[in-house]
């Protein structure tokens, strides 16, 4: 690729507070904040003093109150304060919806989280118009669709689109020109670059170095005194440096559950409900994903710790309970001898997509029953409703699913879940 | 049995009937072709049982008779004479055919004809004329939407219903349903009846192979569908081609073609044909994922493979009602736009997870239905 890039960094303001005023706006103008109810521990019960600021309305932070802030002591700075709880779901309904507008500018689109994205929108130019332009048309049907109010950051790197979006929150747009990154960065304070944490600047602080402008100029020797190899491309940064591309995340490459037996399975219908229960709780997380699978795989490890992994090409790909349980009912009964400590279900070679069926087949049938229970157990829990093979609530224990990543993790994503 | 023929005509004659041989049949006699000298022409068929082809061509005979030959060697040895007359003479005790041209003296052991399965009867059947260049066009634009898959065997078939003096041809492979209206030819009877069969796209495929050099030459094509509904023959000059037909229930097609429609695209068929080709290159993935955009005046086009990149263009359109976005199997939509010659192209859709209509502007003579491709946004 020659030339410049042009990357879009778009940032939600106050996203949480934003959606939770979407559906009370009779609290417009007033300071909201929406408060985690602290991560109490199981059985502890949930007290106030432990909740978090997760994000604060414009008007609550001239008071000081801001995010990460502990709930008690934004109470004591704004004794006035709207408190709300975190609704995760409904936040991430509505970051579905900002997503599906930023992929019709670009397909290359990187979640920071549910509420940030990085946009490559370097081909899109002939279509949509420069990254000023799109950026511009970005905060408007955010703003006319959704009635969310966003900051864009429009450079020619991440890094400098990340801290331009920043600058001038909330509904700012903030423009570097191509060749000016270094001069924009230069008179801003060492933190609003992004990976320069307290420790670093505390260091860099001792050497007088204040600014971005002064660390873009501090020589290689202190630098790796300072900072170590991981100085250099600090430096770069600085400058208004940085290669890293937009990654769209990557599709899993595969998903599994897989369950350890207080006593050994010397019983085969008793193994067939399992290798059943597992493949429900497969099936049904790859339908939340909006993932097909290519192939069943089944894991069996039996009493003296030998483990057998087996695989099954799906006619075709396929997310249906019906389906999965199947082939990894089939791949049981090849494998199948008593004294089974651990079975798990597997969905191998992923797709994001799937050819829709122009004529309804059983199979087309099975699935549309699977989205209408998946609906239920969304709304009402798990252990709503099953179907009459399996038995409620039964995946409350299994562990936890590996998820194996094609592409590098989304960018300072702080372990939020991705919206995609 | 004895003759005289051109090598190239019969090399001709023979590369074409032999396409009816299968490389995996189980019969002998089915690896030979059949040659059959009367009166001022000598006919050539071959079969697979499924698909028998037959050819005749000039000849001049001076004794009539009949003998199967192993088409292979027969059309390796006579397509690399030069051309200079092949004389044919059939030694009757020993079933041997001595051919003999310019300085070439060659005998070939043959198969009693009489051991040559019989070609089958589409005796008091239907008969209609069409015209062959409106019957290449409706065999094309059908026979891209069959499926291979053998597993469903309706679903490797072109159905054909017939009506009055109106044929409709369907192809489907479950993704995709093509399906073209024609007439009978000027002057030919009509069909009683209604009247439906299924016809192996890969009888119609051959059939289209034979068709394409005989469009100048004058006279129709007659289709007759034997009273016991088995069997289907294509006569035309030169050539016939009888197939077997498909027994099974067609998927009721009709319930699949968009009725309203939400979104009215109208584009220029050359541009967006290239277009997305060129959008399609990044389409990669097993499922060719194309995802279009209409815009207020504009189709955005966009692909993109994880491992490879990604590319966006647009299309200047009209569209009339909603704006959206949907994704197909880019192979399903570059393939119809290869088939239409009309300078507009029509998109009819319905919201993303609803079947699409492409048919050429304004027009409903042939229509091409893509069941779209659901995205994960």
């Amino acid at each position: 690729m020659t030339g410049t890039r042009t990357i879009l960094h778009v940032d939600l303001d106050a996203f949480f507070v934003s959606c939770e005023l979407l559906r009370r706006p009779e609290l417009r103008g007033r300071p909201v904040v929406v408060a985690g109810g602290g991560e109490s521990h199981p059985g502890e019960a949930r007290s106030a003093g432990r909740s978090v600021v997760s994000a604060a309305s414009y008007e609550a932070r001239p008071s000081g109150v801001r995010s990460a802030l502990p709930l008690a002591r934004a109470l004591r700075l704004c004794p006035q304060l709207v408190v709300l709880p975190v609704d995760i779901d409904h936040y991430a309904r509505i970051s579905k919806q900002v997503f599906a507008i930023f992929q019709q500018y670009t397909p290359l689109v990187e979640p920071g989280s549910l509420d940030e994205a990085y946009l490559d929108v370097s081909g899109s130019q002939l279509v949509a118009g420069d990254g000023p332009t799109i950026a511009a048309a970005i905060q408007t049907r955010l703003a006319d669709e959704l009635g969310l109010p966003a900051s864009v950051g429009v450079a020619s790197c991440k890094t400098v689109a990340k801290v331009a979006s920043d600058l001038r929150k909330p509904r700012g747009l903030v423009v570097v020109p191509p060749g000016q990154e270094g001069d924009f960065l230069s008179e801003l304070a060492l933190e609003r670059l992004p990976g320069a944490g307290p420790k670093t600047v505390a260091r860099l602080r001792l050497l007088g170095v204040t600014t971005l402008g002064d660390l873009a100029l501090l020589d290689d020797a202190r630098l790796r005194a300072v900072l170590g190899p991981q100085g250099e491309q600090l430096r770069d940064r600085a400058r208004g440096h940085d290669p890293a591309p937009v990654v769209p995340p990557g599709v899993p490459r595969s998903l599994s559950r897989e369950r350890t037996f207080a006593r050994d399975l010397t019983d085969l219908t008793e193994a067939q409900r399992m290798v059943r229960l597992l493949s429900f709780a497969v099936a049904r997380r790859l339908r939340a994903g909006g993932l097909l699978a290519g192939a069943v795989s089944l894991k069996a490890r039996f009493a003296d710790f030998q483990t057998t992994t087996r695989q099954l090409t799906l006619p075709r790909p396929a997310s249906a309970d019906l389906e999965l349980v199947a082939a990894a009912q089939e791949l049981l009964r090849r494998v199948w001898q008593p004294g089974v400590r651990l079975l798990g279900v597997g969905a191998e070679q992923l797709v994001p997509h799937g050819q829709g069926q122009l004529f309804e087949g059983p199979a087309e049938k099975g699935a549309r029953l699977d989205v209408a229970l998946d609906r239920l157990r969304d709304r009402f829990g798990t252990g709503a409703i099953a179907r009459g093979i399996g038995s409620l609530g039964a995946e409350e224990d299994w562990n936890r699913d590996h998820l194996r990543q094609l592409g590098p993790p989304p960018a300072g994503g702080g372990g939020a879940p991705s919206a995609l | 049995m004895k003759c005289t023929i051109s090598p190239q005509q019969l090399g001709a004659g023979l590369s074409a009937v032999t396409r009816a041989i299968s490389s995996r049949n189980t019969l002998p006699i089915l690896s030979n072709v059949l040659v059959q000298a009367r009166e001022g022409a000598i006919e050539l068929t071959a079969t697979n049982i499924d698909l028998t082809i037959r050819h005749t061509l000039a000849a001049e005979v001076q004794q009539p008779g009949s003998i199967t030959v192993p088409a292979r060697i027969l059309s390796e040895f006579v397509s690399s004479l030069p051309e200079a007359p092949l004389n044919w003479e059939l030694d009757q005790v020993h079933q041997t055919v001595r051919l003999q041209s310019g300085r070439f003296d060659a005998h070939i052991r043959g198969v009693d004809a009489a051991e040559f399965s019989p070609l089958p009867d589409v005796a008091d059947g239907v008969q209609v004329e069409l015209d062959p260049q409106t019957l290449l066009g409706a065999i094309e634009q059908t026979v891209i939407a069959a499926s291979g898959d053998e597993g469903r065997p309706v679903y490797t078939g072109v159905l054909a219903e017939m009506g009055g003096s109106e044929i409709t041809l369907v192809a489907t492979d479950g993704h995709r349903l093509a399906v073209r209206r024609l007439l009978v030819a000027e002057g030919s009877a009509g069909v009683g009846d209604h009247l439906s069969v299924i016809i192996p796209a890969r009888a119609l495929a051959e059939l289209a192979r034979l068709l394409k050099p005989v469009l100048s030459s004058p006279g129709a094509v007659t289709l007759s569908v034997g009273g016991s509904r088995a069997q289907v023959r294509f006569d035309l000059p030169g050539y016939s081609l009888t197939s077997r037909l498909i027994d099974g229930v067609y998927p009721n097609y009709e319930k699949v073609i968009p009725q309203g429609a939400q979104t009215t695209v109208r584009a220029s068929t050359d541009e967006l044909r290239r277009t997305t080709r060129v959008v399609s290159l990044f389409a990669r993935d097993a499922a060719n994922v194309l995802k279009i955009r209409c815009e207020s005046s504009q189709l955005v086009l966009s692909a993109n493979t994880n491992e490879v990149g990604d590319n966006v263009a647009s299309v200047d359109a009209s569209i009339e009602g909603e704006n959206m976005g949907i994704a197909f199997n880019a192979r399903y939509v570059s393939d119809v736009l290869g088939l239409l010659d009309c300078p507009e192209v029509e998109l009819i859709l319905n919201g993303p997870l609803a079947p699409g209509m492409v048919r050429a502007a304004g027009e409903d003579t042939y229509r091409y239905v893509i069941m779209p491709v659901r995205v994960a946004i």
